[in-house]
């Protein structure tokens, strides 16, 4: 089974399209089917959000970690906190 | 502008009078605090309110988890869980997650939870939404121009959705900014602060409305506590309060009394009662507790002064037992120690018992003790408070205050704007004797008798009179009572003394007794050729002793008498000349209007022309 990730977006919105490419960047490194990817518009998905707590937008949630798993707030410009999320996860970026 | 503002009522007591109707609709009301000061119990009181009201509410909660807001809510008696279940309360979790990290990578907005209010809305039909907190939303805290930008997403969303928002935010330690994140308060329509401050050794929690944007609201901090069933808040402003509208009178329980003041109290008025200890304030409260008792309404009475057995013994001891209008449901009773209480929990429980007893008159004896447990600042308030809440529900109140100086000096000006009526209470000591005194200082909207009256007790109540005697010129061995042995029968020791002095100046040989039963014995001793006697006397009245003499044997039984009175009602008049008085002098009489008086009952021609008899 794979390590999944939530990655909760607004329509239209600059920082949502920039959490977009960065995660895509990211798990560019990663082998295929190792990581399961949803990404959730918080307008069409809104009950889930409420669901997942979500209060911030761009919000990358790691499931499978306790109830609430764990939870990168902003844009993911910085890419390190992906790659330590994932980790968390179990899952380590192949050298 | 004022008026101009569509608003919601919160039903928290005494908010709606500090924001004159409620909190705008459809506009951002911030709510400020320190951990501790209330902001989440107001919140949800608000909340509930607004679900009873019928308007469908949100509660974001960031702070505490949705069960835990549940448990509050429902210990305080805000039924929480019932508006949950009805659909009308809806707990929307927004609590960070406390088992996995949270990491800040970039940057976010605020759209996740602006949505997520979008959806909820659409599902519940929500007109209302409280947001708890603002502060723990921004932890940790993002720079302030991020703060500021996020925040007023927020509020703006709130405003598109046409919700009525109330943000509860941590107030700020220094001066300068209202709150800790310093942004809230340009965006809102309405700031409300709440502090807790410790005064003295007591804690006091103050409510202000900082800013209503297009509407009158009252300024300044009004004290409010937190109980078992909320926020209670005291927007005591006497200014404003109306005065009592209803002119009509009843009985102070004290004949005498009602005299002085030209037929009785007003209804809703308050009324203090100052002087000394021992002066008999207590009494004069038990007067007043049981007069309202009798006429069927209800009372209550705090005493704070002694334990109610105690209170309740006295009272029986002197004549004037309490306990078949207890029993009857007429009366209450109760009893405490304002130290052990504090003054707002004071409040509350005064304020629970207008709303639960609905009694028509309230006694408080006394306030000073309620003032020696306090601040000046904290006693002020309460009396506002106290006043501004008997307005408000239309009571008749009656509070003793004890003094140790003179009475009549030691009006606090807050104090004395608050009474319609002041007595002032006293005694001295003349010889052997106790002499008292009852004034009345102050009767809004009334005429009364500003003379001291003289006072005393006696076993079931108490009794007054005027002066006997006027100030005036004394008619100086004229002669024209010369020879005349008159009986004088006064109980008050200077009435007795200057009336006495009045008729030896004109030339009578005065017999002067304090009672019926000395009186009766004087004369069977020798018959006078005239009886001066007062009507209200500490064993049997005026009007008995003079028909037992009037039946007794021998020609004495014809000796001219004139009643010397302070009972001057018809009624007064017709039993005195039933009894058998041919002159009925009102108290207080000139010294020439005595004499002549006198010099007329015995057959002599008076003097000179009597300025006003009276008779």
């Amino acid at each position: 089974m794979s390590t999944q990730l939530v990655l909760y977006v607004s329509p239209g919105s600059a920082l949502s399209l920039k959490a977009r490419r960065n995660l895509d960047a990211v798990l560019a490194g990663y082998d295929t089917g190792v990581v399961s990817l949803e990404v959730r518009d918080v307008t069409q998905d809104a009950l889930k959000a409420e669901e997942d707590r979500v209060v911030f937008t761009p919000t990358l949630i790691l499931k499978g970690l306790g109830v609430s798993g764990a939870w990168v707030v902003g844009d993911l410009s910085d890419h390190d906190t992906v790659v330590d999320l994932l980790r968390l996860g179990g899952v380590e970026r192949p050298l | 502008m004022s008026g101009s503002v569509d608003k919601i009522p919160t039903a928290v007591p005494g908010l709606d009078r500090l924001t004159q109707g409620g909190l705008p609709v459809g506009r951002s009301v911030l709510i400020v605090g320190k951990a501790g000061s209330g902001k989440t119990i107001l919140g949800l009181q608000a909340a509930v309110s607004f679900v009873r009201q019928g308007v469908p509410t949100i509660f974001l909660c960031v702070e505490e988890s949705p069960a835990d807001m549940v448990e509050t809510g429902d210990a305080l008696g805000f039924d929480v869980s019932g508006a949950v279940t009805s659909g009308k309360l809806r707990l929307s979790d927004a609590t960070r997650p406390m088992d996995g990290p949270l990491v800040v990578s970039g940057e976010y907005d605020l759209s996740g939870l602006v949505h997520r209010v979008e959806a909820l809305v659409k599902a519940t039909g929500a007109r209302a939404i409280v947001l708890d907190s603002a502060t723990a939303l921004f932890s940790p805290q993002p720079p302030p121009e991020i703060v500021r930008s996020l925040f007023f997403q927020l509020v703006h969303a709130f405003r598109k959705l046409e919700l009525t928002a109330i943000i509860l935010a941590e107030a700020a330690s220094g001066e300068g900014t209202l709150t800790t994140l310093g942004v809230e308060d340009y965006v809102c329509d309405m700031v409300i602060v709440l502090r807790n401050i410790v005064d003295g050794e007591r804690r006091r929690r103050t409510i202000e409305v900082n800013k209503y944007r297009r509407s009158a609201h009252q300024k300044g901090e009004y004290p409010f506590t937190i109980t078992a069933k909320g926020i209670s808040i005291f927007p005591l402003d006497v200014s404003t309060a109306p005065a009592p509208a209803d002119a009509a009178r009843y009985s102070s329980g004290f004949s005498g009394l009602d005299t002085m003041i030209m037929g009785g109290l007003f209804r809703d008025s308050m009324v203090i009662v100052r002087g000394p200890t021992g002066s008999g304030k207590t009494m004069l409260a038990g007067l007043y507790a049981r007069a309202g008792a009798a006429r069927g309404e209800r009372v209550i009475y705090y005493g704070f002064e002694e334990p109610r057995s105690i209170l309740l013994g006295n009272y029986a001891t002197i004549g004037m037992s309490m306990e078949d209008y207890v029993r009857a449901g007429h009366l209450r009773v109760e009893c405490r120690y304002p130290e052990a209480l504090g003054l707002e929990d004071l409040l509350v429980n005064i304020r629970s018992g207008l709303e639960e007893f609905d009694p028509a008159l309230i006694v408080l004896d006394s306030i000073s003790s309620i003032e020696h447990s306090a601040s000046e600042k904290s006693f002020r308030q309460f009396m506002i408070g106290l006043a501004s809440l008997l307005r408000e529900h239309g009571k008749g109140a009656l509070f003793t205050q004890t003094v140790t100086g003179g009475a009549a000096e030691q009006t606090a000006p807050y104090l004395s704007t608050i009474a319609d009526a002041i007595l002032a209470l006293d005694y001295n000591t003349r010889g052997y004797e106790l002499e008292r005194t009852l004034r009345v200082l102050k009767m809004r909207g009334s005429a009364h008798d500003t003379h001291p009256y003289r006072l005393s007790i006696q076993q079931g109540g108490l009794r007054v009179e005027p002066h006997a005697i006027r100030p005036g010129p004394v008619v100086r061995a004229t002669g024209v009572l010369s020879g005349l042995s008159v009986l004088l029968v006064e109980d008050f020791a200077d009435a007795r003394e200057t009336a006495t002095f009045v008729l030896e100046q004109a030339g009578a040989r005065v017999r002067a007794v304090p009672d019926a039963a000395e009186a009766m014995r004087a004369y069977r001793a020798a018959a006078p050729d005239v009886i001066v006697c007062d009507l209200g006397l500490p064993d049997e009245d005026g009007f008995a002793f003079l028909e037992r003499v009037r039946a007794s044997p021998g020609p004495g039984a014809r000796v001219p008498a004139v009643a010397f009175t302070a009972w001057g009602q018809p009624q007064d008049r017709v039993r005195g000349e039933q009894a058998g008085f041919q002159h009925h002098l009102l108290k207080p009489v000139e010294p020439g209007t005595l004499v002549n008086t006198v010099a007329r009952a015995a057959g002599r021609a008076a003097d000179q022309a009597p300025a006003s008899t009276r008779s």
